[in-house]
């Protein structure tokens, strides 16, 4: 224990006021207090985000001692503490303050560190600060390893002799705060410690495959409530801020804000639908129309309500959030009220909500308006609803009574509205009454999350077919890699890994979207008062834009980083797959994995502790053949509990330590089915004698025509460059293009995306299209799910309706997938045909001269990456293709009808018949063929 | 919406000055926000700090629409003319709650971090916000109970929803009764409490959709210790318009248009056999007051409210010489 009294060192300059109070405050200094764990010889730092675990206003400082009272148990020791608010002077001139700190404490005024005890040996001589009349900053952290603690400021007034305690009402703090707690140790360390971002401790900086980049000008300082692209390019911003307004900005490099409309009441949602943008507001679902000739959408002056009328409350907390067009309807989201700032909510008798039916819901209306019907409740702040996984909805939720942890949802919708609504955990009656849906993921709190918000798929680059979630407070962008798992009662649901992706974003994450043109994500950055914000930013415009190479391919930025890149359950623990091969020696040595688990139970305490935390044995780690992946056995694995993965000492096989060395699995239920370890090689570059089928920057394929008449191919470019099938209505290949040249032996590598919708069952019809080498042997290209979904033989990566590839290697719709295809002609005795199948007799005569095939077509497919067909032979064309017979012939990509959102698209689509014709010095293009 | 026959009305409700509830909130002349001050880079772009519009602003020559919480009612209209005048529309019932002129004391995290909800601020011309009944603050002992009367007989109005909102101190809840005038229970339920000391305020609240139309409020204390109750109120949305018969309409809230002179409020009334009615009123600033031009309501409809020498024009602070 250590008593140390101090009084400040003179300072000479009077101190003015260095920030700005709110508007309202009450008497009192806000006390902060953390939970540790450990000796504590000298400050700790707390990382951020975490939230803490005793959050009140305090009406005096002459004398706090222990216990500071939490929810989760009095602190005594080992705990880490702030005041702060703002002292009133009233007469100016020259105070004396005396901080007494046991075991440290520091005075800070108006942002000048006054005192630190640490650095004291005893007393130092007595003096004064000038302050000027009006509220000063202060702040006081303190922290205690053991024994008594006592913080104490009393102080001199000008004129004044000696000490007095500082009245209640001379000490400040802000109205209106939300007194959000959260039980548990927190993370901490010293500032001394070696510990590097992401290794236990949060990342400091964006993922290497990207670049963050600034987007708005310095004067423009939006709180973003909501960000959506138009069609034409401009990106919509809808301000969390007095006033409401919705900006809409062009020059998205140094963007310049023009107005489009105002007076909108917290906007938090925004969708561009028929032609105007939908925007989500407090209580009403708003379509904001310009009526103006002049075919420009620049202002807004009819404020349509499309929906209105939920049942609502004018509480601060009941918030309106999204805006997601889904299967034909406009999805939203409402959030619980919180009474008088006190976040612990009690439930009692009949219908405890303050307004019942209406709260935390879910919610669609149709696409133009009316016909509110509710789809989901049970949630607590469900503030981020986006597509995600297979363009399903997805939403996050915040920590809070009834909610232990802040959670990913799968929104599971009803096949009718007899249906009961599904239900997500936020009990509104007493507990024990209902059972939840299982989240995909838990957030632990203050581990990897805090206020999680917008969830968005990822579509392109190393982490493609997964999600990025933001997070307000906890800050940046998370990562999620989601996986369907059948459980014991037979329902495959979705359930995975979150893992840390980026940090050093100039706000809290609230709202991201891709960009159409340049694939960057774009950050809408916000914050509050009280603790929710990180680091105390409130606003902020940025982009994470991709930093690899866009001609070499999707998966080129996959080893640029070593990580873990997936998770995934299996029957006795998980499988790890890496980015990078990993030092052979630690992959398979159990000592470099640290996984413990725990559960949460919902209570209506705010937040929830970890219950039944467990240290796992790892029997052991058995590794791929090429070092990419481990397959852990993990001793007493059970379902219903959260697996934190800890990577110890692990670096790549090339020395390289891990972008983030933590993962958190979500085991709701535990995989029956056995994982192969994949075989994975890569994705050539492309070589110099590579002809372009289409380079993804083109005005227009010029390198193709329509199969059926030659003419120029009239498959649209789209914004992002990418070549859009013109699907046809019903007739499978009416708009065909094929090469303009021919090719024989040859290697292809091509890029498509098939995007979410249409049913497999139903003809087919789902994102269906395909690349047919000599116009007759078809790799399938479909919306196929993500594995563990097994892999067909009519589906993505097939030889279609011949061979099923050996792994389902998708990455799901609405993502970025490549084929590089080896493909080997058949073999023909010497014939006089050119192989044309028309009805000419002379063609008729040659045909059935035609040479016998002596060998059969061949062909090895690498799938994103993924080796899946390993030079299979090929019987015969496939599908309705045409009949096979010799010469060269046109690559061909078909199209298909289709109930799809949008249509398949194509880019870097390269050929070379030489392989080995390398470019820039890089290696030969090999084929990855395994020897039999 | 159920329509409910009136036995009795009045054509016109006598105005009524309410003060706003305030809950240990004080006021300050200027909004802006705290500055993260151990961030440098917070610090040096906070230079220009973002600043709400004072209260006190000159208001706007065009009209302007705000979209608020305001005195407790969720997403309300706030229809700034332009000349000084404010109308508070509200879209569930058509109705104009509060006419004023002056400004609007701006309320709520994103206007000044606060729990509250905006109020106007200046000279009411118009107030039907009255509460229904309120109660004296009081301390309820162990097992006492306390009851609020509410609509007395003389007026039986139907209510799209109603509020019971008061504030408590103290761990411990009270139990909450909303009882029919055939002591049928409406609507029961504990007060939630999460305070960390004795002494600490917190409101609670609960709405019940309409037709509401409860005889009593009680509060009963099922604690062991005295319970202090303050601001204790039911307040309403009224139905406020009818048809001919007497039966209530139901609104269907359709937005506005902006134009250089005017505010255009459409909504539709709904009546019970499903006609619908397209509705509109115009609000444009006539000298320092404010008129209203309501359109396309059927001669027969009933309007209640305070403002109306006519049904389809309405002119609210307008002196005489007055000229747009």
């Amino acid at each position: 224990m250590r008593a140390i009294a101090v009084s400040l060192v003179l300072c000479a300059t009077m101190a003015r006021a260095q920030s700005t109070p709110p508007t309202n405050t009450i008497p009192g200094l806000t006390l902060w207090a953390w939970r540790l764990e450990g000796d504590l010889p000298r400050w700790p730092r707390v990382d951020d985000g975490q939230t803490p675990n005793a959050y009140k206003i305090v009406t005096s400082i002459a004398a706090i001692r222990d216990p500071i009272a939490a929810d989760d148990g009095p602190l005594v020791d080992h705990f880490v503490g702030e005041l702060r608010g703002w002292i009133r002077i009233d007469t100016p001139g020259r105070h004396m303050f005396r901080l007494v700190g046991d075991d440290g404490a520091r005075l800070l005024i108006d942002g000048r560190e006054l005192y630190d005890t640490e650095r004291l040996a005893g007393f130092v001589g007595e003096d004064g600060l000038e302050l000027t009349a009006g509220l000063h900053e202060i702040r006081i952290p303190f922290y205690e390893d053991t024994g008594k603690f006592l913080v104490s400021l009393q102080w001199s007034v000008p004129g004044a002799v000696g000490y007095t305690n500082i009245p209640t009402d001379n000490l400040r703090t802000e109205a209106g705060q939300t007194f959000a707690t959260s039980p548990g140790i927190k993370r901490w360390r010293f500032a001394s410690d070696a510990r590097r971002p992401g290794d236990g401790t949060p990342l400091a900086s964006a993922h290497p495959a990207y670049r963050l980049e600034k987007v708005r000008t310095p004067d423009f300082k939006p709180q973003v409530g909501a960000l959506c692209f138009l069609p034409d390019g401009r990106l919509a911003l809808a301000e969390w801020q007095h006033d409401g307004k919705v900006w809409l900005l062009s020059n998205l490099n140094a963007a310049q804000p023009a107005l489009l409309a105002e007076g909108l009441s917290e906007p938090l949602g925004l969708a561009w639908v028929n032609g105007a943008l939908v925007v989500t507001q407090r209580g009403e679902i708003t379509r904001l129309v310009d009526t103006s000739a002049d075919g420009i959408y620049d202002h807004a002056d009819r404020y349509e309500c499309l929906a209105s009328g939920w049942p609502q409350s004018a509480n601060y907390h009941e918030f309106t959030f999204n805006m997601v067009p889904y299967k034909d309807r406009l999805w939203f989201s409402t959030s619980v009220p919180l009474r008088g700032g006190l976040t612990n909510y009690v439930p009692g008798t009949d219908g405890d909500f303050t307004t019942p039916n209406g709260p935390g819901s879910v919610w669609s209306i149709a696409r133009n308006g009316g016909d509110l019907q509710r789809e989901a409740r049970g949630f607590r702040t469900p503030n981020g609803m986006g597509r995600g996984i297979a363009g399903d909805l997805f939403v996050c939720d915040n920590q809070g009574s009834w909610m232990p942890a802040s959670r990913m949802n799968h929104l599971e919708t009803r096949s009718s509205r007899d249906q009961p609504l599904p239900f997500y955990g936020h009990q509104e009656t007493r507990i024990g009454t209902e059972t939840a849906e299982p989240p995909v993921v838990w957030f632990p709190h203050g581990e990897i999350g805090n206020s999680p918000s917008e969830p968005v798929l990822v579509h392109d680059g190393p982490h493609r077919g997964q999600m990025y979630v933001g997070d307000v407070t906890y800050g940046g962008v998370t990562r999620v890699y989601a996986e369907r798992i059948t459980g014991s009662d037979g329902m495959a649901r979705y359930q995975g890994a979150v893992f840390p992706m980026s940090q050093g974003i100039e706000a809290g994450v609230n709202r991201m979207v891709w960009g159409p043109e340049d694939g960057a994500l774009y950050l809408g950055g916000v914050g509050s008062n009280g603790n929710w914000n990180h680091q105390g930013h409130t606003f902020g415009l940025e982009r994470l834009a991709p930093a690899w190479d866009g001609h070499a391919g999707p998966d080129a930025a996959r080893g640029a980083t070593f990580e873990m890149l997936r998770v995934q359950s299996a029957p006795k623990g998980f499988m790890i797959t890496f980015t990078q091969p990993v030092d052979a020696a630690a992959l398979v040595d159990p000592a470099h994995y640290e996984v413990k688990s725990w559960r949460y139970e919902p209570t209506e305490q705010y937040g929830g502790p970890k219950v039944d935390v467990r240290l796992h044995q790892v029997p052991s780690a058995t590794a791929s053949p090429d070092s990419r992946q481990s397959l852990l056995e993990i001793a007493d694995l059970a379902p219903g509990r959260v697996y934190a993965i800890t990577l110890k000492n692990m670096k790549s096989a090339d020395g390289t330590e891990p972008w983030s060395t933590n993962a958190w699995y979500t085991l709701n239920a535990i995989s029956k089915k056995d994982i192969a370890f994949e075989h994975f090689v890569g994705s050539p570059v492309p070589t110099a004698d590579a002809l372009w089928l289409y380079d993804g920057a083109s005005s227009h394929a010029s390198a193709m025509q329509m199969a059926k008449d030659g003419a120029p191919c009239d498959w649209k470019v789209e914004r992002d460059g990418s070549l859009a099938v013109h699907s046809p209505k019903d007739g499978i290949g009416e708009f065909d293009i094929v090469s303009r040249a021919a090719f024989g032996d040859c290697f292809v590598h091509l890029e498509w995306l098939s995007p979410a919708g249409g049913n497999v069952k139903d003809g087919q019809r789902n994102g269906n299209s395909g690349i047919k080498l000599m116009e007759r042997y078809e790799v399938q290209i479909m919306n196929s799910a993500q594995a563990p979904e097994p892999p067909q033989f009519n589906e993505a990566g097939s030889i279609y309706r011949q061979t099923a590839p050996d792994v389902n290697a998708s990455t799901g719709a609405g993502t970025w997938q490549s084929y590089d295809i080896w493909f080997t002609a058949p073999k023909w005795e010497t014939s006089t045909s050119s192989g044309s199948t028309s009805d000419d007799p002379a063609d008729a005569r040659a045909r059935k001269t035609a040479p016998r095939k002596l060998k059969n077509a061949r062909m090895t497919v690498v799938w994103n990456g993924v080796l899946v067909h390993n030079d299979v032979e090929v019987k015969d064309k496939t599908g309705l293709s045409g009949t096979e017979a010799p010469g060269p012939a046109r690559i061909l990509l078909q199209s298909h009808p289709s109930d799809a959102e949008g249509p398949v698209r194509f880019r870097n689509i390269w050929v070379t018949s030489t392989p080995a014709a390398s470019a820039n010095g890089a290696a030969p293009i090999r084929n990855p063929a395994l020897p039999r | 919406m159920q329509s409910t026959r009136l036995a009795t009305f009045a054509s016109l409700i006598t105005l009524t000055v309410t003060s706003a509830r305030v809950v240990g909130q004080e006021a300050a002349p200027q909004v802006t926000k705290p500055q993260a001050v151990a961030d440098p880079v917070a610090a040096q772009e906070a230079a220009t700090p973002v600043v709400a519009p004072p209260a006190t602003a000159a208001p706007s020559a065009a009209p302007r629409v705000h979209r608020a919480a305001f005195r407790d009612r969720a997403a309300m209209v706030l229809i700034d003319a332009g000349n000084g005048v404010w109308c508070a529309f509200n879209p569930r019932t058509a109705s104009y709650d509060v006419i004023w002129r002056g400004d609007v004391e701006w309320r709520g995290k994103v206007h000044d971090f606060s729990q509250d909800t905006s109020r106007p601020r200046g000279e009411i011309l118009r107030d039907r916000t009255q509460p229904v009944a309120t109660n004296p603050d009081v301390i309820l002992q162990p097992g006492q109970t306390i009851s609020m009367p509410t609509a007395s007989g003389a007026r039986m109005p139907v209510w799209y929803s109603l509020l019971i909102a008061f504030d408590e101190q103290g761990r411990t809840p009270v139990t909450v009764r909303a009882v029919e005038n055939d002591g049928r229970e409406r609507l029961h339920f504990e007060s939630c409490t999460h305070v960390t000391s004795d002494l600490e305020w917190q409101w609670n609240f609960k709405i019940m959709n309409g037709p509401a139309r409860p005889a009593s409020v009680e509060w009963t204390n099922t604690g062991t210790s005295p319970k202090p109750l303050r601001a204790m109120r039911l307040e309403g949305e009224e139905v406020t318009w009818m048809d001919g018969e007497g039966y209530g309409l139901t609104v269907n809230w359709k937005g506005y248009e902006l134009t250089p002179d005017a505010v255009l409020l459409r909504f539709d009334l709904v009546s019970k056999d499903g006609t619908r009615v397209e509705a509109s009123q115009r609000v444009t600033a006539k000298g320092k007051g404010v008129r209203i031009e309501t359109n396309g309501i059927p001669e027969d409809y009933i309007w209640f409210t305070t403002l109306s020498e006519t049904r389809t024009v309405a002119e609210i602070g307008v002196e005489d010489g007055d000229e747009k």
